[in-house]
Formats: structure tokens, sequence, C-alpha cells
């Protein structure tokens, strides 16, 4: 096997007769694959897939079991399984990422994910370009591990990840802090760049108009300060051309509630299909802090959350107007304070007329 | 064939187009300084400050009293122009941002511009008064009207120069008419407005003497004018420290870059020091040497020479050089053919900053109140990189061939100041 190559070898192992009598799977299509012989395929371009026919899951499969063996560790792999026309749709798959375990192994499948028994599957090997591959012919259901090591997918995109009108409440649990001591239910800002990190969200953003963020600051200042979030998409982490500001005032005793409008991630172009992660970088300012309530707020909602809308606020967008757009929205940009507007034209007039008449006296 | 317009009618058509000009650019364009300066006028509003050993006062309170007046029609947004740290005044771009984003943007620009249209349209009219000859007056007020330097520094940056030019126009006026006390008067408020017209102070004093007269009475008038303006100057500091005052805003304590260069300049460190000093020195013996002519001609014709010298050696900011507009313009009065090197001055002006400019300065970043996506839209020294710069010709290069070309235009400038004619305009 070639030094450049990547080397890899993946079979997938015909285990279907210790499946509660579930079917295996075949292999439909190969793509940037090519064929060099029973079980072995030589990977010719950016992205590499097969598509196996479908393998008779039931509500009760827990489990997607591979035979994995390769010389090199396997980091990343996607499993798509709703099949729309000849594609796959993306918000519908698994994503196993930072694998560190070769061998036989059990992808786990959520509860929250049905594989419907009549869909075919598609298996992505991400970080094979040109390598050779050894491929079984079948992926396996299965609704047990059989003991084998579990992948936890790291992304779940089950369809229904897409914001409900009622919005959704993000999970208090697996917050990440930087420079933060404490639970969110109490912290303390320990030194300088504070900021908390949300779990993953992986949530389609059709539909989404903002972030809700209810906190309550140290009751020892009431100073303006600023708060930034960052939102991470599909297309980058995060960065602070895609973060916002908002400039708050705390009120001793009183919650701070924050709107961090997001409507532009499915409204403009580059349009951000999936928000990961969020981040809320604190002001450094001491004593006890919580943070209540983290909401992610739909379109329907937003008349409701009108009266947070931030009166001091910064974007910092990838999606940014040019040309004809620009100009247009630099219009209605101006036109938006009408009163400023209807007198300054006026104003103009005015002037104009007085000088018109002085000139004709 | 068409009616000629007469003066009037010719004055007041020129003032309507200017002011209508005018009146659209305030709201829509500024530099983040702007907004430093707002912020310093607002947090002195709102917080009481109003003496304190700062300077500037005739510009600051001029600002003050028409944003005290802009918050009748404006809802200042709560902490718009908040500042933690009033040694730490200027911007930076988050804050800036905000202003930006806040939904009086334009109320505000427009009110903090309110005071510049004002003394700059009373700038076009001291001018006006100031030279005789009707064509003359019409070009002056033309270029002083319609040149791209000054409507920049103005109305697109946004910055204060031209009430520092008023006054210094009103006091040449003054000289004009050989009223030395109020030409002092004006003087000394003109360098309440900016520091860098101390520069004049000594072809200003040179200018009072008056050679036919006798030398005593000239010793009495000049030093009675020089102590009158160094009282002005100081007065409003001596006040507030004998009313008890000991305030000190916007100037950051731990800041030493002002001292340094104050203490470069005397010992001569900087390299376009030496020219200058003696471009000066020798100008200021030119001024005694012409003393049979007018005050006012010898302290205008003085003024620009001692500006084409000091921008011959030396630039700064994009929007110093509106201090070169006015003085020029004032030597029509005397026969100078000024219209052809403005022409060249405002042309090399242009290319010299759009090849010198940084992201904020000579771009489209000025229109970010129109919208923030004007911001980190390019700018011409990265085209230029691209596009235009070849291995011998680099973009540094033509930066000091444009530079170069600059000083050529002071040269030709101070030729046609200096040169005396009696009729032509171009």
């Amino acid at each position: 096997m070639s030094n450049k190559a990547l080397s890899l070898r993946l079979l997938v192992s015909f285990l279907a007769l210790s499946f509660n009598g579930y079917a295996s799977a075949e292999i439909v299509k190969i793509n940037d694959l090519v064929h060099q012989g029973q079980t072995s395929y030589q990977a010719r371009g950016n992205d590499p897939y097969i598509v196996f026919s479908p393998i008779g899951t039931n509500r009760d499969s827990k489990f997607l079991l591979l035979d994995v063996a390769s010389e090199q560790t396997i980091t990343q792999l996607q499993v798509f399984f709703k099949q729309s026309g000849d594609s796959f749709d993306p918000s519908y798959r698994l994503d196993f990422k930072d694998i560190t375990s070769t061998g036989k192994l059990a992808l786990k499948i959520p509860s929250s994910v049905f594989i419907a028994p009549e869909s075919n599957l598609r298996l992505d090997i991400d970080g094979c370009t040109a390598c050779v591959l050894e491929i079984g012919d079948s992926i396996n259901p299965s609704t047990s591990n059989k003991n084998l090591p579990e992948l936890i997918p790291s992304g779940v995109f089950n369809g229904v990840n897409s914001l409900p009108n009622a919005g959704l409440v993000v999970s208090a649990e697996n917050w990440q802090f930087n420079a933060v001591t404490g639970s969110l239910t109490k912290f303390e800002i320990s030194s300088h760049d504070p900021y908390l990190v949300s779990p993953k969200l992986s949530l389609g953003t059709d539909g989404l108009a903002a972030l809700y963020v209810q906190l309550k600051a140290p009751d020892n200042h009431n100073i303006h300060n600023d708060f930034q979030l960052f939102y991470a998409t599909e297309n980058h982490g995060f960065t602070e051309q895609a973060s916002s500001h908002i400039r708050a005032q705390n009120v001793p005793g009183q919650k701070l509630e924050l709107l961090f409008p997001l409507d532009f991630l499915s409204t403009q172009a580059p349009r951000g299909l999936t928000l990961e992660k969020i981040r809320l970088d604190l002001p450094l300012i001491s004593g006890s802090w919580s943070l209540d309530k983290v909401s992610l707020i739909s379109d329907t909602q937003l008349s409701e959350y009108t009266h947070l809308w931030p009166t001091q606020l910064i974007q910092n967008k990838t999606q940014r107007a040019t040309g004809l757009s620009l100009i247009k929205k630099s219009i209605s940009n101006i036109f938006s304070d009408t009163g400023f507007a209807v007198s300054y034209m006026v104003l103009i007039i005015l002037i104009s007329a007085g000088f018109v008449r002085a000139f004709n006296k | 064939m068409p009616k000629q317009l007469n003066n009037r009618q010719f004055f007041i058509l020129t003032l309507g187009i200017a002011i209508v000009l005018r009146l659209g650019l305030m709201p829509f364009f500024g530099h983040v300084d702007l907004y430093s300066e707002a912020r310093r006028v607002f947090y002195a509003i709102e917080n009481g400050y109003y003496f304190d050993h700062s300077y500037r006062f005739v510009v600051f309170y001029i600002e003050m009293f028409f944003s005290a007046i802009s918050t009748l029609f404006i809802d200042v947004t709560p902490g718009l122009f908040h500042l933690s740290d009033p040694t730490q005044s200027t911007s930076n771009l988050t804050d800036y941002r905000f202003f930006l984003d806040d939904p009086n943007v334009y109320r505000h620009l427009f009110f903090f511009k309110l005071p510049y249209l004002i003394f700059d349209i009373a700038t076009a009219i001291v001018i006006w008064n100031f030279i005789d000859k009707p064509e003359h007056k019409k070009i002056a007020v033309l270029i002083w009207l319609f040149n791209p330097v000054t409507l920049f520094a103005t109305y697109i940056f946004g910055r204060f120069e031209v009430i520092s030019l008023f006054f210094l126009a009103l006091s040449a006026l003054q000289l004009k008419y050989d009223r030395v006390f109020l030409a002092s008067l004006f003087f000394a408020m003109a360098l309440q407005c900016r520091e860098i017209n101390l520069m004049f102070a000594p072809f200003f004093l040179i200018a009072l003497i008056d050679f036919k007269d006798h030398y005593l009475r000239n010793v009495i008038v000049v030093s009675l004018s020089a102590l009158f303006i160094a009282i002005l100057y100081r007065l409003p500091d001596w006040l507030i420290g004998l009313s008890g005052g000991d305030l000190m805003l916007f100037v950051d304590p731990s800041a030493s870059h002002g001292s340094d260069a104050f203490k470069k300049l005397l010992s001569l460190g900087y390299y376009w020091f030496y020219p200058i000093v003696i471009g000066l020195a020798a100008l200021a013996i030119y001024e005694w040497e012409i003393g049979q002519r007018s005050r006012a001609e010898r302290f205008v014709v003085s003024s620009s020479v001692a500006l084409f010298i000091y921008f011959g050696f030396n630039v700064h900011s994009v929007h110093y050089a509106a201090w070169i507009v006015l003085f020029p313009i004032m030597t029509m009065q005397f026969g100078k053919k000024v219209v052809l090197p403005f022409v060249a001055f405002c042309g090399t002006w242009v290319v010299l900053w759009l090849l010198k400019t940084d992201n904020g300065v000579f771009t489209l970043f000025l229109a970010a109140p129109l919208n923030p996506d004007f911001i980190g839209l390019g700018h011409f020294p990265s085209y230029f990189q691209k596009h235009i710069a070849t291995a011998d010709l680099s973009l540094y290069q033509t930066i000091q061939i444009t530079r170069s070309l600059f000083l050529v235009v002071m040269g030709f400038f101070a030729y046609r100041v200096l040169t005396r004619t009696g009729n032509v305009n171009v």
C-alpha cells in the first residue's frame, strides 16, 4: 500500500443472523470511489460515500454495526438516513466525529431518531480523498451493541431540529465556561475574557428570529456594559466576524433580558443553515452572576419580544450587502427614522424656497 | 443672451446651492473622530463639567451649545455617549458601531455638524466682504464653498476646522479696516480653537506694525496686542484654577507622546522641523521687508506661505489640509493668481490620500452611518498593490512621488502668493 495514500480498511460484517432477523444492506451506489476488487475501493475525489440498500430497521433498532479495521484512525463518519429523490437530506444525518478506535463498532442511533426501514442509507467517510478502502457489502441494524465499542453521534440532525413555532429553550446542561467559576445558576468571573458556551444545538435556522437571554448581573453596579454573542454555524466557528454586541444597563435587583436578532442567518446570503453553538461573552464585573434562561425565539414568537429589541446593537455578519442592495439598504436606513427623513426633506425644501425667493427679489 | 447675475444674485444663488449641498452630506457621513468629539461633549453636558483645564474652549463651547439644543429634538439613547474613563475619550470601533446603529444617528450627525455649517457659511460671508473686486470675490467664494478639501474635512470626515478658520478670517477682515483690538480678539479666539494657529502668531504681530507710524507707538500696539492675546489664551485656565476647579478632562495622564514630541521639536529632533524653522524665519523677515503693504495683506500672505512651508515638509491627518484653504483664497484681494495652484493642490491632495489612507480615513468607511456594511469594503492602496504596483513602482514609492509633487504644488502656490500682480485670477 502506497505511503502517499491513506490506507484504510472498512469491513462491513455480515451479522444479519444475530440481528433479530433484520436484513443486511447491500451497496447500491458509490461516489468518488473506484472498485478495485471484491471489497477494495480506491477513493478518487473529495466526497467519497457509499449508498446502501434499505437495511430494514424498525423502532427497536438502537445501533448500526460496522466492522472497521484501519491502519489509521478514522476521524469522521456521517450517516445520512433520509433520501429525497436522488439525494439525501442533510438535515437528517448522524455525525460521528473524533473517532478514536477502530475495529468492530456500534454506531449509536439516538432514541429520537427513526431510520425508516424502506430508506436507503448513505455512509460518508470524510478525510479520505485518495486512500484505499476495503468495504464489505452491508451495514446492519441491531437492538443491542453486541458488546462492541459504542460511537455516540456528535451531531444529531433529525429534521425536527428545525425550530418549533413555540421556540426552544436551550438546555442548562453541558455548558462550558471560560474564566468563570461556579454553575449557571451561580457563577463568578475569575479572570479576563469570561464567556459561556452552550451545548451543541445543531438547529436549523429556518424560522429563527432571535436568541433570548435572561441573566442576573451583580447588584453592585448600574453602568452600561457590553455583552457579545458569538454564533457558530456550519460555515464558521466562533469568530468576531460572526458576533453581535448589545450594550445594556444593569438595574440592581432586576434581571437583565437581552435579545440578539439572528433572523439574518436564514434570510441573507450566505445563509447559515444550521446554528451549531452559541457563546456569550460577559463584561468584567466581579460579583455573583446567574444565567437563568436562554431560548431561541421563532418568527411567530417575535412579537412577544419586541419590547426587548436592543436599542444599542452591533451585528457583525458574514452576510453583508454590496452594490445595489447596499444602496437600497442605505436608503431604507434613512427612512427608518421617518420623523427625521420628513423633517430633513422639508428643511431642504424650505431653505431652497427661501433662497429662490431672495434671488428673485 | 442669458441675463448676467448681479453680485447679490450671484451670492444668494451660490450660498443656496452650497447650503443644500452641505445639508445633503451632513447627516450621512462621519469618521470615528466625530463620535469621539461628540462623546466628550455629551459627557461634559451630562455631568455638568463645563469648566476644566483642557483646551479649545471656543470650539468646545460652541459644540456643547448645539449639542444641548439637539437634545430637544433627540431622545438620546441611554449609554450611547457613555464614557467610563474620560482620560480615554478616543472611541474604539465597537463604541463607534453602537453609535452607527443608533436609531438617531442621522439626527446626531446633523446637529453636531450644524455649527460647522453656520461657521462655514459665515466664513464665506467674511471672504465676500474681505475681497473688493466683484470678479475676485466671486471666484474666492466659489472656491471656498465648493472645494473638495473643506467639504470632505467638514461634512464627510466631520471635523471642526471651519470654526477656527472663521475666526482667522474675521481677524484678517478686522486688520483690513485697521481694527487692531478686534483683530487681536478674534485671533485669540482662533487660538482657542486650534493650537496650530499659534504658528500664525508671529506673522499676526508683525502685521500689526505700521511702518509709517512712530516706533514707540508700534511697540505699544504690538506689546499690548500680544499681551491681550496671551491673557485671553490663558484666562480660562487661570479662572478655573482660581475658582478651585482642577478638572483635566479627556487628557490621558499617562500619555507622554505630546511632551515627548514637544521636547523632540525643541531639540530639532524632527527632520521636517529644520526647513520649516528656516522657512518661517525667512518668511518673518520677508513680512518685515514688505512693511509698506497693508496689515491685512502682510498677515494673509505670510500666513498662506507659512502653511505652504508647513505642509510642504510635513503631512498630518487628511482633514488638516483644510487649513490651507482659507488664506490663499483671501490673497485674491491682493491680486494673487491662486486658482491654478489651488486646483493642483486639490488634485494632489486627493491622489496622496487615496494612496496614503488606511481603512478608515479616505474610504467608504466614512459612509458607514448610511450602512455599516460600508466598513471593510476595501481601500485604494490594496487595489494599487494588486493591480498597479510593479517591482519598480511600489506603493511606498508612489506615495513618496506624490508627496514630492505635493511639495512642488506648495512651492507653486507660494510663488503665486508671493508674486506681486494686479488683476488676473488664473
